[in-house]
């Protein structure tokens, strides 16, 4: 049996434009429900008058962005606004609600690095690539100048290799790969940077790093019956095998239509 | 025997109002009545036609003269027409054939709908032009039936008279019994009450009954039209009468209309007289309409309740999450206006792609479900789909149930999708 959550709220004719997200929002339920997917962009840029008067004067809920004015004049703190607004909309449950800001609060204990990682991380998360890399070379750039530890560097140069790999970048994807492993001794970065070889179908970069590092052969043999396989199992291959000359070439477009739609996304 | 318009402290519930005017109209395709209530009075009085008589009825007549922009109306305009050569005169304007007909006056064309905005416009504002009220009052106007054309007619005329829904309403004449009858002494209908209204040659029997069983207490109206009626012959009507009161505990009779003029009724008050109070009159549906618009444009709250043929039959209901509290938003109200009803909601689906609908009779404790299933809905994640739900009712026992995808903003885009289905009344 289905449920149903009353909308309360009007929607806007012109959004809010949650630029963390990339994202132009019409309601208060759809606000929320990029808050709960994108815990760790909700920071002190969206929590602001802007978004009070958009509240107001879009939304047509006046009482709520007054109650929102009074938190930022009085705590100024993200987890006390976001709290209210959750609240306010109902859109999620009491147990999600009180997660979300639970987390907020943690993150209010963070330092800087470790927040803006975070965010990076749940860029890459939400395929904003672009936004991602650029993050994390934000928080490169910190090295020397921040207190930041191989571990927690490595890391960074391990999410870095998988937002290049999304993109297709493999060369760059294995740089950054070796780099975490340099760094951290990780065997999955380094398995990593053996995939983006693989992908690439650079069997001798392949190999290459498979010697320099001393990579066990089953581990190799593992690689490259799992790429072999998800090739395998790839629906995209139907495509190509259909019979029917037109309905096959019609296919190919709208494939090339769709992947071309998902990177242009991925780069936003 | 009585007459129903004299002045009558009411122990029953009447609301007072400072500072409020309400008008209630009788009007059939003859003439009008108006009755009027402000805050200075006691119960709903009614204009007549010549100071300090007791002739309420305004002839349903209009004329105008070339050069004057100024229409005349009732008396006024009959004694205009037997005295003027050159004027337009006009007096069928409200029958259902010459709502959408033309007719020339002069140099320009009216059609009888326009017609019936001018009258209404000239008798709603009587008692204030006699009286000196000054504000906007309240309109309700009762008449022999309603349907889809009439109403939309009449809401259409209070639009453009300046009045919304709120404001301006019609009802039938059973309507205005009802809410005459609640406006009356409970002694007056503790038991059954008839109404007999009389014309040249019709017998209309309106008899109201209610169950005490519910609370609020539902009234009930049967209604019964005699074809063949004679004015003037008592003895048959006395047996009508008896044949209609067998069997039957009536308090109260109320006679109406111009069939009952010329005290030809003696046998038969005689027999009505005996355990019964009887009044005679003529403007009974005229302040019942007053009433009605006391009551109604006010919204109060009343002990009793009816359900006419215009009103909705069942509460239409659906159950939502709010502010993470389950509780049932009602669509549409049994006893609403099925013509005015409408509503329209937002909500955001979880949980699978149905819709349950409540339905409920008002005297029923138990509802019934009716799932709706949104066939071909694009699978999205959990509440990420909003729907726009709007209920319509097309009778007083079916609603028209329109839902539409509205997506969920730039995340999800719209389908464009809709689902209709019509919902009938539970068994």
């Amino acid at each position: 049996m289905g449920e149903l959550i009353l909308c309360t709220s009007l929607l806007a004719k012109v959004p809010y434009f949650w630029e963390n997200v990339s994202e132009n929002v019409y309601s208060l339920e759809e606000l929320v429900y990029l808050i709960k997917k994108n815990v760790f962009l909700v920071d002190k840029t969206m929590i602001s008058e802007e978004l009070c008067t958009w509240i107001e004067m879009e939304i047509g809920d006046k009482l709520l962005a007054d109650e929102l004015r009074q938190d930022l004049k009085k705590n100024n703190r993200v987890s006390s606004f976001v709290n209210i607004l959750l609240d306010r909309v109902g859109y999620l449950s009491a147990s999600e609600n009180d997660n979300i800001v639970k987390l907020l609060i943690e993150l209010e204990t963070k330092s800087e690095l470790e927040v803006e990682k975070l965010k990076a991380d749940q860029l890459l998360k939400s395929d904003k690539i672009l936004r991602s890399i650029k993050n994390y070379y934000k928080l490169l750039s910190y090295t020397g100048k921040r207190q930041m530890d191989d571990r927690f560097i490595g890391n960074i140069w391990h999410n870095l290799g998988s937002a290049y790999a999304r993109l297709f970048q493999f060369n760059e994807a294995i740089d950054c790969f070796l780099k975490a492993y340099s760094l951290t001794a990780n065997l999955n970065s380094l398995k990593m940077s053996l995939y983006a070889a693989f992908c690439e179908k650079n069997e001798k970069k392949f190999y290459e790093i498979a010697e320099e590092y001393d990579v066990d052969t089953v581990i190799l043999s593992e690689i490259k019956k799992n790429v072999e396989d998800f090739y395998l199992n790839d629906s995209s291959d139907l495509v190509f095998t259909e019979k029917n000359s037109k309905k096959k070439e019609e296919n190919v477009k709208n494939l090339i239509l769709e992947l071309k739609k998902e990177y242009k996304k991925l780069c936003s | 025997m009585e007459i129903f318009n004299t002045r009558k402290i009411e122990d029953n519930n009447i609301l007072t109002v400072e500072n409020e005017y309400y008008i209630g109209i009788d009007l059939n395709s003859e003439y009008a009545m108006v009755s009027y209530y402000c805050s200075d009075l006691d119960t709903p009085e009614t204009v007549s036609t010549t100071y300090g008589s007791d002739v309420y009825q305004i002839p349903l007549i209009l004329a105008k003269n070339r050069n004057d922009t100024n229409w005349l109306y009732g008396e006024e305009a009959i004694k205009y027409i037997e005295r003027e050569e050159e004027i337009f005169a006009v007096k069928d304007f409200f029958r259902i054939e010459n709502m959408d007909k033309t007719y020339e006056c002069f140099d320009e064309i009216y059609e009888g709908k326009d017609l019936l905005q001018i009258f209404l416009c000239k008798i709603i504002n009587l008692p204030s032009k006699i009286f000196g009220l000054n504000q906007k009052p309240k309109v309700v106007i009762s008449m022999k039936k309603i349907d889809r054309y009439i109403y939309e007619i009449f809401e259409n005329i209070g639009f453009k008279l300046g009045y919304d829904n709120n404001t301006f309403k019609i009802i039938d004449y059973k309507e205005s019994f009802y809410y005459y009858m609640i406006n009356q002494s409970i002694q007056l209908f503790q038991n059954n009450v008839m109404l007999f209204f009389a014309s040249r040659d019709t017998l209309e029997v309106y008899k109201l009954s209610k169950s005490n069983k519910t609370k609020p207490i539902i009234v009930d109206i049967d209604y019964k039209k005699v074809e063949q009626f004679t004015p003037g012959e008592d003895k048959e009507f006395c047996e009508f009468l008896k044949e209609q009161m067998s069997g039957q505990n009536v308090t109260s009779v109320y006679l109406v209309g111009n069939g009952f003029d010329g005290n030809w009724l003696l046998e038969s008050i005689q027999f009505l007289c005996k355990g019964r109070r009887v009044f005679i009159g003529k403007n009974l549906f005229s302040k019942g309409a007053c009433y009605t618009a006391m009551l109604k444009c006010k919204n109060s709250d009343i002990n009793y309740v009816y359900f006419g043929e215009n009103d909705f039959k069942f509460n239409l209901s659906i159950k939502v999450q709010n502010r993470n509290q389950m509780e049932f938003l009602t669509l549409i109200s049994a006893g609403e206006n099925y013509y005015e009803a409408k509503s329209t909601c937002e909500v955001i689906l979880s949980k699978g792609n149905t819709v349950d609908f409540w339905k409920q009779l008002p005297e029923c404790r138990e509802a019934k479900i009716e799932a709706i299933t949104l066939k071909d809905l694009p699978i999205r994640e959990d509440k990420a789909t909003r729907i726009k739900i709007v209920a319509t009712p097309i009778s007083n026992d079916s609603v028209d149930v329109y839902v539409e995808d509205m997506g969920f903003g730039d995340i999800y885009k719209s389908s464009n999708k809709s689902w209709h289905y019509i919902m009938k009344m539970p068994a």
